[in-house]
């Protein structure tokens, strides 16, 4: 498995579920999640074959406004 | 603006973005806007079943381009949209599913036909809304329609509470031409596209594969000039039949699991793959790891996470693929690229289909009566398949003039697809003639809707390969199970076309390999709706074929398509 954190600007939080069910349809882990206002900080751990695809389809859910993969090993600490 | 209900705002809405058919059925949460829709200018179809509502709507959006619209009531009635949506999302249908949903009090306390719609359609929508004030309505219905048509086109879901459908407002809908965070029209690169063109001009053994992005990008005019500049040769997936000019010299068919022998044999033997509007599905590539082995690859797609997902490309490009070709146009110039000795040599093998008389054992060969079927229908019907291998075997022989006119689920495989997307594309294209293949297993899914068809009386042709199996499942016991066919046996089928006449429509039985031409004509000549009910060999399989967990180098075939049983 390979440790992904990433930012994720939300344009509503409800948008929350989605994304968690993608994480997990991929077969990613969860290990940690903040969610605030309209900002998300999410910290996977995926599958190595299947890692490239996290960040593109996280992209891809209509109300995600803007995502951003930090380097990985910990939380980018929110906002 | 004068106050509306919210049903009235939902029609407008729709009126305003050029619906005119909606397609769906009644229940208890969606009644006041079924009554408000018989003081609108639309025509309602009132299907079956709702899933095959969501299936006709589709085949209406493929086939015009337009927006497809399903209205259905709460609970089971919602519920049933879910192969539907599934069918849309995974090739890129753009269909918009207003739900009735129990008043917003009552969301959450188990009421009588309560869902949670919202929740369910999420994973198969390109996007869904829950509706909880009359305040949302007009931001949600613009955002609905917008998202449904533009990028890569999908299904989306509304699902409106009964208290929102009658809530009065005096709101307009916006006029939308982007929706935030949602990048619908990405300009092209042209530092990307320039190392593609680099790569085509260098490029000894070319071959191009073009997808469904054809059809949604209306790219078929400058994607066939892109080909006469660069004389490619070209074969397309499922969703691209159609794309290619019929009579293109380069075309090689369709490639993958059931793909053309030279389809196949080109993509592996190419020095550059070229793929257009397309999601390198599993049927496409077999074992990725041999896909297109000796290749550099250029990917182009409106959609950026189909960009690497299962090939990685030497060069993406996120684009739209009309706009990134009218673009490749502009460096091409007059200037054209020709392999002309490439394409000679790729188009110049053989496809692997199987020949010989149409009859065996008494009965008819259903891959040579398709050859027939499709030598009179010609290339400018509208043609939808079912699933299984009447699908394989219209995708191996088909050629039509538009990639609008083929009509088939191709990444959902969804069986029983094929007689309502036939009548949404019937309803969406006045007159002209739709054809329907099915086989026996998809058409007993969905034959409730020949009474939908017999009360529209539009001109959709049925022809029923009736083989008493389901027959792909059964191929693939035949060669990977041991021929132990569990599960597979239908020889307890019904007469179709007695059925058909008990529900007043023109119906034919073809039983014997002589009469194949003369009741094909009296069938397609016909002037309305008719089926053809073709009594076919137990035992002819798909080939060429590739079996899981290889590459498309290890094709199989057999010299006349056949197995007995």
């Amino acid at each position: 498995m390979e440790r992904l954190t990433f930012d994720i600007e939300l344009r509503r939080i409800n948008v929350l579920p989605r994304i968690l069910m993608l994480v997990a349809r991929l077969g990613g882990v969860v290990r940690a999640v903040h969610a605030e206002g309209h900002v998300m900080n999410l910290s996977i751990d995926a599958p190595i074959e299947s890692a490239h695809r996290f960040g593109p389809q996280l992209r891809r859910v209509i109300e995600v406004l803007n995502v951003t993969e930090v380097p990985s090993g910990a939380m980018s600490g929110g906002k | 603006m004068a106050e509306r209900t919210g049903s009235r705002l939902v029609l407008d809405a729709l009126h305003d973005a050029g619906v005119d058919t909606i397609f769906g059925y009644p229940g208890g949460q969606i009644m006041p806007f079924f009554d408000e829709m018989m003081d609108a200018p639309f025509r309602h179809v009132l299907t079956r079943h709702e899933q095959m509502a969501v299936h006709a709507a589709d085949g209406y959006a493929r086939s015009s381009g337009r927006l497809g619209v399903v209205v259905c009531t709460s609970g089971p009635g919602a519920t049933n949209l879910v192969t539907g949506l599934c069918t849309a999302m995974m090739d890129s249908a753009p269909v918009l599913c207003i739900s009735g949903q129990v008043p917003v009090p009552f969301i959450g306390t188990d009421a009588f036909q309560e869902a949670d719609v919202y929740a369910l359609a999420t994973s198969v929508t390109k996007h869904a809304f829950l509706v909880r004030s009359m305040q949302e309505l007009p931001e949600v219905m613009a955002e609905a329609i917008f998202i449904a048509l533009n990028g890569r086109p999908g299904p989306v879901l509304v699902d409106l509470p009964r208290d929102v459908q009658i809530g009065t407002t005096a709101a307009a809908v916006p006029v939308l031409s982007s929706v935030p965070g949602y990048q619908h029209n990405p300009p092209v690169d042209s530092d990307a596209l320039g190392r593609a063109h680099e790569l085509l001009v260098g490029a000894k053994k070319p071959v191009c594969i073009v997808g469904g992005g054809c059809r949604y990008s209306q790219a078929a005019d400058v994607f066939r000039r892109w080909c006469e500049l660069t004389r490619i040769p070209v074969t397309t997936t499922l969703q691209g039949i159609g794309a290619p000019d019929p009579d293109y010299d380069g075309l090689l068919g369709m490639l993958g699991v059931h793909g053309l022998w030279r389809a196949n044999e080109a993509v592996c033997k190419c020095d550059v793959l070229i793929a257009l509007g397309m999601r390198m599905d599993d049927r496409v590539t077999g074992k990725v790891d041999s896909f297109a082995p000796h290749a550099k690859i250029i990917h182009v797609d409106i959609d950026a996470a189909e960009l690497g997902k299962i090939v990685k490309p030497d060069v993406a490009i996120h684009a739209d693929m009309g706009v990134a070709l009218r673009a490749w146009l502009d460096l091409l110039g007059d200037r054209p690229i020709r392999h002309d000795a490439w394409l000679a040599e790729a188009a110049g093998v053989r496809d692997g289909l199987p020949t010989g008389d149409i009859g065996r054992d008494g009965y008819i060969r259903p891959t040579r009566l398709l050859d027939e079927l499709f030598t009179m229908v010609g290339r400018t019907a509208y043609v939808a398949t079912d699933v299984g291998q009447n699908q394989m075997w219209s995708a191996q022989r088909l050629r039509l003039d538009s990639p609008r006119k083929f009509l088939s689920s191709g990444g959902a495989g969804t069986m029983g697809y094929g007689l309502p997307s036939a009548i949404g594309a019937a309803l969406a294209h006045p007159g002209e003639r739709v054809l329907a293949v099915v086989g026996d297993g998809g058409f007993q899914m969905a034959m409730a809707e020949m009474i939908t068809l017999k009360r529209l009386n539009v001109p959709v042709k049925i022809a029923i390969l009736d083989n008493k199996y389901l027959g792909m499942v059964r191929q693939w016991q035949q060669l990977y199970f041991g021929a132990r066919y569990s599960g597979t046996d239908m020889s307890d089928n019904p007469d179709f076309a007695a059925l058909a006449r008990v529900i007043g429509l023109h119906a034919l039985t073809l039983k014997e390999p002589a009469d194949t031409r003369d009741m094909l004509k009296q069938w397609w000549q016909h002037d309305g709706p008719s089926l053809l009910h073709c009594i076919c060999h137990p035992g002819e399989n798909v080939f060429p074929m590739v079996s899981p967990g290889v590459g498309l180098d290890e094709m199989m075939e057999t010299e006349n398509g056949t197995i007995d049983i």
